[in-house]
């Protein structure tokens, strides 16, 4: 096989609980603040706490594409206009072509709230008449509204793997541009909350009473959070300025249960290795790695041994999710945009959340973030159903 | 890009596996509705059997088909999965307790609504550790999930399991999908040509508006229209009807503003 393709990040953007944009997510993560709260998810009865957006009651989707109006598609819009992020998409559109421009976004529940709320509504089981399946809830709905407001014309698809949907995102676009098919490809992902994940996650006894502790020795579960989050990817010829790289991607399956993990981590260790080795770059040149670090019991631990048996017990590693909560189909967008900024402005986040590490934890978890020159950042995201992607960044060249 | 066929699988009313498919597109057999049934999944353990949903044993029916036809170790195997709607009746079931009393969603059923539960549990099925994906691209999926799996072919060059399948969701949310019946069809794919090959595909992307090829046999015309899944039957026929030395083209689906091509060759 050849030496793959090491595509440019040119512009990225994240909306999460903390916030619009690049500048108030790093603020967050530098000052230790986290963005959860105690839920107050219209309709979510029960003790837990959440990341969640303020303001997207308020900005419904108007316009040609207002038949795409629901949560999900809200926060996709709030997204494009943080860090002018449709503006340098326009750009790249403007000095490519839309045809040789894609589009990859992950999801795992789309814009299903909009369902929730037509099924409290419905009588004599017939939905109201105001649903629209097809422009909400459906799987493919918010990369469809993204592609027709960024004028977009190359291939979109939607990857939804649940929790890694947007980390695997980015080895669709290194393929779309290694095989000639874009020159340029807008990854990212939209999750937004919903009842089927906080009362799914509650059912499987996953969620915590109060804000998420990954890695610590009490820890009791997740928080869900939602978020959307974009990245342009760009064929390194004729790029913009390159503000990171993607130096590999490694994807894997569990092979073993649908909502647990593999006891000795085959599944995180086979996505860790394949991004190491598609880089191909060696443990010790990775600085820092991004957990997939949910605070449920069996994720963490089993991560860490993972993390242990590839790198050892020296690189420093956290999970960002008690500032963001797990945000499922857009946690690998997330992480990645904190990967990036990581590299980007020198500082590597702490773990929010822990103040005791599990004693069976033996990896170096960095408690307090701290200013760190970071060249290399590796991100884990693994979902339900075993399908893993670890992410590869490293500083532009 | 290139890329080539070793096994193949499909179901459908009235089509319950290639054989008759294939029997039925070349004329030798006629076609005759039946009802739907779903075969339960062989592969998977007793309790994983019971509690995977429709779209699970529709995808594992039709995955295994294209597997055995093949003869290859489902552990050698990559996963590209398509689905527009995952899985309608558990999404269907699971509003409906959440709307009525959400302290009552089901756990198995929440795992179950993921998207990637069908490539989930063709994974743990074949005990299959390679990276597997699940995507949907809309009523054009199956474009997507074609040129997905040639471009990971050509990227990793592990054969792919490309798997297509759509099932009804149930009242209210019936009316809102318009799916009416079942379909799945699953290609086994490989980079380089394999033995026992069916075909060779040659993939690629053409400008303009042209409309994608129909159904060569008229019985189908009503699955191709309302199920997404079934876009891929003009190019399973096309399999069904190749001769050696010929090349049959297919108008597969719109990816963006192009038209994926396949050139079916022998």
């Amino acid at each position: 096989m050849s030496a793959r393709v090491r595509p440019s990040i040119t512009a990225f953007t994240a909306v999460s609980c903390l916030g619009s944009g690049q500048r108030a997510t790093l603020e967050a993560l530098r000052k230790g603040s986290s963005g959860l709260r105690p839920c107050d998810f219209p309709g979510a009865d029960f003790q837990t706490h959440i990341g969640r957006v303020d303001g997207l009651e308020d900005n419904p989707v108007t316009g040609s594409l207002a038949r795409y109006d629901c949560r999900n598609n809200r926060l996709a819009e709030m997204a494009l206009l943080s860090d002018n992020f449709a503006g340098h998409v326009g750009d790249c559109v403007a000095r490519r072509g839309a045809g040789r421009i894609g589009l990859v976004l992950g999801t795992s529940t789309s814009g299903i709230h909009q369902a929730e709320r037509a099924f409290a509504e419905r009588g004599n089981d017939a939905l109201p008449d105001w649903f629209d399946y097809r422009h909400s809830q459906d799987v493919h709905a918010t990369t469809e509204f993204v592609g027709a407001r960024l004028g977009i014309e190359g291939p979109c698809m939607t990857v939804s793997t649940a929790c890694s949907s947007s980390a695997k995102v980015f080895a669709d676009a290194r393929q779309l541009i290694e095989h000639d098919i874009c020159d340029a490809v807008v990854v990212g992902g939209v999750d937004s909350l919903c009842l089927l994940t906080l009362y799914g996650f509650r059912s499987l006894e996953l969620t915590a009473p109060d804000a998420c502790r990954p890695n610590d020795a009490d820890r009791a579960g997740l928080s869900i959070g939602e978020a959307g989050g974009f990245a342009l990817l760009e064929r390194p010829s004729g790029a913009g300025q390159a503000l990171a790289v993607l130096e590999g991607v490694g994807e894997s399956s569990d092979a073993y249960h649908m909502s647990s993990p593999h006891p000795e981590g085959l599944g995180a260790l086979g996505s860790m290795r394949g991004a190491l080795g598609s880089a191909g770059l060696a443990p010790e040149q990775v600085d820092y790695i991004n957990l997939h670090g949910t605070g449920s019991k069996a994720n963490d631990l089993v991560e860490s041994r993972a993390v242990m048996s590839l790198f050892g017990g020296a690189t420093p590693c956290s999970s960002t999710k008690g500032w963001t909560g797990h945000t499922l189909g857009a946690a690998g967008i997330i992480e990645a945009v904190i990967a990036i900024l990581a590299i980007r402005d020198g500082f590597m986040p702490g773990n929010l959340g822990m103040r005791k590490l599990d004693p069976d934890i033996e990896t170096n978890v960095v408690p307090v973030g701290r200013d760190a020159d970071v060249v290399r950042v590796l991100s884990n995201s693994f979902g339900f159903g075993g399908n893993n992607c670890s992410l590869l960044f490293g500083r532009a060249a | 890009m290139r890329i080539w066929l070793s096994g193949i699988g499909i179901s459908a009313a009235g089509i319950p596996d290639w054989d008759s498919a294939q029997a039925i597109v070349r004329g030798e057999r006629q076609f005759e509705n039946a009802e739907y049934s779903y075969r339960a999944p062989e592969l998977l353990s007793g309790s994983e059997r019971r509690r995977c949903p429709a779209s699970v044993k529709l995808a594992l029916d039709v995955s295994e088909q294209a597997r055995s036809m093949a003869g290859v170790e489902g552990s050698d195997l990559s996963g590209v999965f398509a689905s527009m709607t995952g899985d309608g009746p558990i999404v269907t079931r699971s509003m409906a307790t959440l709307a009525d009393n959400p302290h009552y969603l089901s756990p198995t059923d929440f795992h179950n609504s993921v998207h990637n539960a069908a490539v989930g549990y063709w994974a743990i099925a074949n005990g299959s550790r390679h990276g597997a994906t699940s995507l949907t691209a809309a009523e054009e999926s199956i474009a997507a999930a074609l040129l997905k799996a040639a471009m990971q072919l050509h990227s990793d060059n592990v054969p792919v399991m490309l798997c297509a399948y759509e099932v009804p969701f149930s009242a209210p949310l019936d009316v809102a999908v318009g799916i009416p019946v079942p379909f799945g069809a699953a290609l086994l794919l490989h980079r380089e040509k394999p033995p026992g090959c069916l075909a060779g595909l040659d993939i690629s992307l053409e400008e303009g508006d042209g409309a994608p090829s129909r159904p060569a046999r008229d019985f189908w015309s009503g699955l191709f229209d309302t199920n997404p899944a079934a876009r891929i039957i003009p190019l399973v026929e096309q399999v069904a009807l190749l001769q050696p030395g010929e090349t049959n083209v297919v108008r597969a689906g719109a990816v963006g503003s192009s038209m994926l091509t396949v050139a079916l060759t022998r």
